[in-house]
């Protein structure tokens, strides 16, 4: 059923800044259907690497394939559309408008009426236990309560692939299994993600595939249980 | 739709905010009939909310601060005197033609929508100051250089009083439609974070021109009307940064980014404005300095945003 | 034709030390708070009128007003930080909100002033018995002569400050890095409550000496420093405070050059033409790198 087909393939790609080399030559490739992840130290290129892959950044060097077709270089509203959807380490709430408001804002070029999206906007609302807030400000929700809302914003437009970024970081254990959930639910509906954690317990349950980030360079690559015991990567997270 | 119960309070602020300004424009447009002596003041308060109301569209549901603001204003008093004393147009169509001029002044100044924050202000600000220099050295055959332009012969205090009433509800009606659809949301999501409207899919670019182009009809449409009331214009008072300032304070006291917030913001202030105004012309320059340090400090989000951020449950309500 | 047009320049460079001076007090405070002072030409007309009120009642020259404007400033500056700066950055956009509070400030300033002095100019009487000295065959305005010779020292004074000494560099770190100043151990506060006063000082002193190159002075006059003021930030790089002394000479030799060519009428035009092609053309200014 899945596991067969690449959706995303990174190849080659580096992004400079001034000096400093953020991503050096990265490739890899993700399965449609997986939780592939990518962990490493502190300023390795992790969120750098997803910057590329939206749109936000455009890479220096290399070239991104989404389902075959080259995306390196589209600007990041074109990426969306295309149905690349992501996630920020803060998450990025509108603070000054109601929640159901910010879940339209994906949607508001559809051409379904605003009754339609509301229905849609309220079944996530309610599938991750935040019915209840929809008239609220985005400013009056927890920060746990803005990363699940800035999940399901991303699930209005229907992406194909979910960049997450340090979705678990400042999150309370009780939101954190409900994360688990939606994930796990996700995943059967087909969709794919890409999560990038400091959070190692985390990606090791969900992920298949790993790949540890080491001053922009992918140093291994493999099954969480491989990954572990991996000396080089030991190295990389006690070693200095 | 909503099957909540509604608390009391926010019941009968539903009331209020449905039949309360029907009735104050009925008033209002009695009026010139009833009570001609305060015609002018109430004029001036419709020509407030109108521009405080625009202003609105632009700063509030968008953060883009036009400190040149004014210069919509400006513009549609000398295109509607110019149009009427030199070419003959009738009054209505001139009027109109300042609204069409502000509008392309608008697309002239599109491409300032690129830069952000305190450059916009400034570069909008220049802008205006330069128009009025522009405006003060036109040949004297055209806009009678610093001594402007005379209507006097079409004064008709009760025709522009009905068309600024009409002109009011109109800005005040587009502010709402605006505000609940899908433009004002994405309008919002640009004002909280451009970044993150981008990379949910919404066309920053278009929305924002959408919203600068209605900012800049209403005030150049305002100006048109205020020349046909007062009868004459002059650089000096139709390219007045004082006015830039007031419509800021207005639409601040109120509540940026609410419907009825800028209403509310001229209203009260400007019954203090015109008290004061008449017997200390002075203290009221230092009032309204002294006013925008304390809103900017005490009352950001003006009284609607502040009311409605206390209490949740008016959130429907009032917009 | 030459001869008129070396004149200009002349007066451009002299006029431009003092504009690089008035810009330079807006960029520090812009740089090191992101707060853009919009009275900033209003505070600079209350110490001209301080100077005149000075000059006028007790005989005191423009200079000798220095000693009056100069500390008097530097504490409004270090009281205004403490009263209003913490606030705003708080605020839900800081930069908005300074910029509208220093609008009010601005509108504060001009009444007080018309309050106290009245709307009709007023005009320092010009303290030394030259009004020129002539070099090879060419005039030099001695106010302006020397209005730049004690803006051009103040210059190097606070670039020797900037660049020499430790409280110096932390603030060229504070503009460069906002976090970077609690990696130094500084508080953060002390330190922009003194690049406030700074500002603030450097205002004050343009205002005492701008008396020496334009004697009459009226309330509704800031205005058009503030728009200098932004004209030479704007030329030298926000938040750069030697692009600042660069942008004053540049637009001082504009604006002298300019009004060789141009009728007088439009001679402010010049000055917002400048503004609006450099912030499309380079934002970053002349100095700096994109």
């Amino acid at each position: 059923m899945r596991g067969n087909s690449v959706i995303l393939e990174v190849k080659d790609i580096s992004k400079h800044f001034g000096g400093l080399t953020a991503v050096n030559r990265l490739s890899f490739e993700v399965q449609e259907g997986t939780v592939f992840g990518i962990i490493g130290p502190n300023g390795s290129g992790k969120t750098t690497s997803l910057n590329c892959i939206n749109g936000l950044f455009r890479p220096d060097e290399g070239r991104i394939f989404f389902r075959g077709r080259e995306i390196q270089g589209l600007p990041p509203h074109q990426v969306a559309k295309i149905g690349i959807g992501r996630t920020f380490q803060v998450p990025k709430i509108f603070k000054r408008i109601s929640v159901m408001e910010n879940l339209l804002a994906p949607v508001l070029s559809s051409p379904r009426t605003d009754q339609e999206l509301k229905a849609k906007a309220r079944e996530h609302l309610h599938s991750v236990g935040m019915l209840e807030m929809e008239d609220r400000l985005g400013e009056e929700l927890s920060g746990g309560q803005q990363k699940l809302l800035e999940l399901v914003r991303i699930l209005m437009f229907d992406p194909q692939i979910l960049l997450l970024d340090e979705p678990f970081a400042g999150v309370h254990p009780t939101l954190k299994t409900l994360f688990y959930k939606k994930i796990h639910e996700l995943r059967k509906q087909g969709k794919t993600f890409i999560l990038v954690s400091h959070d190692l317990t985390s990606v090791y349950a969900l992920c298949q595939q790993i790949i540890v980030l080491d001053q922009g360079e992918k140093i291994a690559q493999g099954r969480p249980e491989e990954i572990k015991r991996n000396e080089r990567v030991i190295e990389a997270y006690l070693g200095r | 739709m909503r099957d909540r119960k509604e608390s009391t309070p926010s019941r009968m602020a539903a009331v209020w905010v449905r039949c309360g300004p029907a009735a104050l424009v009925l008033c209002a447009a009695l009026v010139p009939l009833a009570a001609p002596s305060i015609s002018s003041y109430i004029f001036y308060l419709m020509f407030w909310i109108t521009m405080a109301s625009a202003f609105n569209i632009i700063f509030g549901l968008t953060g883009y601060l036009p400190f040149g603001y004014v210069a919509f204003y400006g513009v549609g008093a000398y295109v509607t005197a110019v149009m009427w004393s030199r070419l003959g147009v009738p009054i209505p169509l001139s009027i109109l033609s300042g609204g069409v001029l502000g509008v392309a002044l608008s697309l002239l100044f599109a491409p300032t929508l690129r830069i952000r924050g305190i450059y916009f202000a400034i570069v909008n600000f220049s802008c205006a100051m330069a128009l009025r220099i522009l405006v003060a050295n036109l040949p004297e055959a055209w806009t009678g250089g610093s001594l402007g332009i005379s209507l006097s012969a079409i004064y008709n205090p009760n025709a522009s009083f009905y068309t600024m009433m009409a002109l009011m509800v109109l800005t005040i009606w587009t502010v709402g439609r605006v505000s609940g659809s899908r433009l004002g949301i994405a309008l919002r999501c640009i004002r909280e974070d451009p970044e993150a409207a981008q990379v949910l899919g919404v066309d920053v670019v278009r929305s924002r021109l959408k919203a600068w182009i209605l900012a800049a009809l209403f005030p150049s449409l305002a100006g048109g009307v205020e020349a046909w009331y007062t009868a004459i214009i002059d650089p000096d008072s139709s390219f007045n940064l004082l006015i830039t300032t007031k419509t800021i304070v207005y639409a601040m006291f109120g509540g940026l980014g609410t419907v009825m917030g800028p209403v509310i913001g001229a209203v009260s202030l400007y019954a203090l404005d015109d008290l004061i105004w008449g017997k200390f012309p002075m203290l009221n320059l230092l009032i309204l300095g002294l006013l925008i340090v304390l809103l900017v400090l005490f009352l950001p989000r003006g009284i609607v945003g502040t009311v409605t951020r206390r209490h949740a449950s008016l959130r429907a309500v009032i917009r | 034709m030459a001869e008129l047009l070396v004149q200009a320049v002349i007066s451009g460079v002299l006029l431009g030390i003092l504009y690089g001076l008035i810009g330079m007090g807006m960029n520090i405070i812009y740089g090191v708070m992101r707060v853009v002072n919009f009275a900033h030409g209003e505070f600079m007309m209350l110490a001209a009128y301080l100077s005149f009120w000075a000059s006028h009642a007790h005989g005191i020259n423009p200079i000798q007003s220095l000693l009056l404007t100069v500390p008097l400033f530097f504490g409004v500056g270090f009281v205004l930080y403490y009263l209003l700066v913490p606030r705003l950055l708080q605020a839900e956009d800081p930069e908005m909100a300074s910029f509208l509070t220093f609008v009010g400030i601005s509108l504060v300033l001009t009444t007080l002033i018309l309050l106290v002095w009245g709307a009709d100019p007023r005009s320092v009487p010009f303290p030394f018995k030259r009004v020129s000295v002539s070099w090879g065959g060419f005039f030099f305005p001695l106010g302006r002569l020397i209005s730049a010779g004690f803006c051009a020292a103040v210059i190097l004074l606070l670039i020797l400050f900037l660049y020499r000494t430790y409280l110096g560099r932390a603030i060229r770190a504070i503009i460069q890095n906002r976090e970077a100043v609690a990696i130094l151990g500084i508080d953060p506060h002390r330190l922009s409550a003194l690049s406030m006063g700074i500002g603030l000082l450097l205002v004050g002193l343009a205002g005492s000496l701008v008396v020496l190159s334009f004697p009459a002075i009226t309330p509704v006059m800031g205005a058009s420093y503030t728009l200098v003021a932004f004209v030479v930030i704007v030329l030298g790089g926000l938040g750069n405070p030697l692009g600042a002394l660069v942008g004053g000479l540049v637009f001082g030799l504009a604006e002298n050059l300019g009004a060789v060519f141009f009728p007088a009428a439009l001679a402010p035009v010049i000055a917002f033409l400048i503004l609006i092609i450099m912030i499309f053309w380079r934002p970053q200014g002349i100095l700096g790198r994109p």
